[in-house]
């Protein structure tokens, strides 16, 4: 099975490396959006539906907090997950992106099988129940 | 943390980076003969004890360590694709060395940005390797007094 991945990163870099770790760790990619921030994230997720979102926290305009904030008042994105990359590794910090609905969390730096191994874990999970109305 | 402990941290976080993420060794201590580095990019963080991270590379260890990054050969890399990369590594290794930081709070890390290459100042914790294409130097300045090991 490929997937369609969002990469929101405000790092050109960044986006690159892990469309590139994606690949090269066997990961199959049908396609890999990308954004730099939350903002430009939700414009394209109104138009491309995708399987998983790997986002930064620290950007400008819009951040990942912001971001998933937003992610969990749509009905139709909400069940999208959604895993945060970030070079933060303190617990506080993990446990406040989780419980915005992060599905997974992967600190800075990573190996690409540990990226690849998130993904697999995260999409392969049942979808978290939704939050009530 | 003590002094010692920072040392630590700083010079794991470089390791482990380079390995992970640029798929690249440490060699060991720069050659004093060397060339010096050329180019910087730092991260400034705020909280209890704020600072900044700068890391200082030479022009051709940047460029070689970006095309690693990137996946790409070293003459297809443009210097604005050196520079995000340095920036990225900056921001890596801040991130690294300050989540260690016993009872760190959450990362207030701003925007990692390229800098005048200039010594570190007096104080700052300073961790050198040779990259096998040139020096890496990565300069860790904290307020306040840092406890002595």
């Amino acid at each position: 099975m490929s997937y369609r991945v969002l990469i929101v990163d405000d790092s050109p870099a960044m986006r690159t490396f892990i469309r590139r770790v994606m690949e090269s760790s066997g990961f199959e990619l049908s396609s890999c959006f990308e954004a730099s921030n939350g903002e430009e994230a939700l414009a394209l997720l109104r138009t491309e539906w995708v399987d998983a979102i790997l986002t930064d926290i620290n950007m400008p305009v819009m951040d990942g907090e912001g971001f998933l904030n937003r992610l969990s008042q749509e009905d139709l994105l909400r069940s999208v997950p959604a895993i945060v990359i970030s070079t933060d590794a303190t617990k506080h910090r993990m446990d406040r992106m989780l419980a915005l609905g992060a599905r997974g969390y992967v600190t800075k730096p990573f190996r690409p099988e540990d990226l690849r191994a998130e993904l697999e874990r995260t999409l392969e999970a049942p979808h978290a129940v939704e939050t009530p109305q | 943390m003590s002094e010692a402990a920072l040392r630590k941290a700083l010079a794991d976080s470089i390791v482990e980076t380079l390995d992970a993420m640029f798929f690249t060794s440490c060699m060991g201590d720069p050659d004093p003969e060397g060339a010096p580095p050329e180019i910087a990019a730092q991260v400034a963080f705020e909280g209890v004890r704020p600072g900044r991270l700068t890391v200082r590379m030479t022009a051709r260890a940047a460029r070689s360590m970006a095309a690693n990054f990137l996946g790409e050969e070293e003459d297809d890399v443009s210097e604005r694709q050196i520079g995000d990369v340095l920036c990225e590594l900056a921001n890596m290794l801040c991130g690294f060395v300050l989540s260690r930081v016993e009872g760190a709070e959450e990362l207030r890390l701003g925007a990692p940005r390229m800098v005048e290459n200039g010594g570190p100042a007096a104080g700052a914790i300073v961790n050198a390797v040779e990259t096998g294409c040139g020096v890496l130097k990565a300069a860790l300045e904290m307020e306040g007094r840092i406890c002595p090991p």
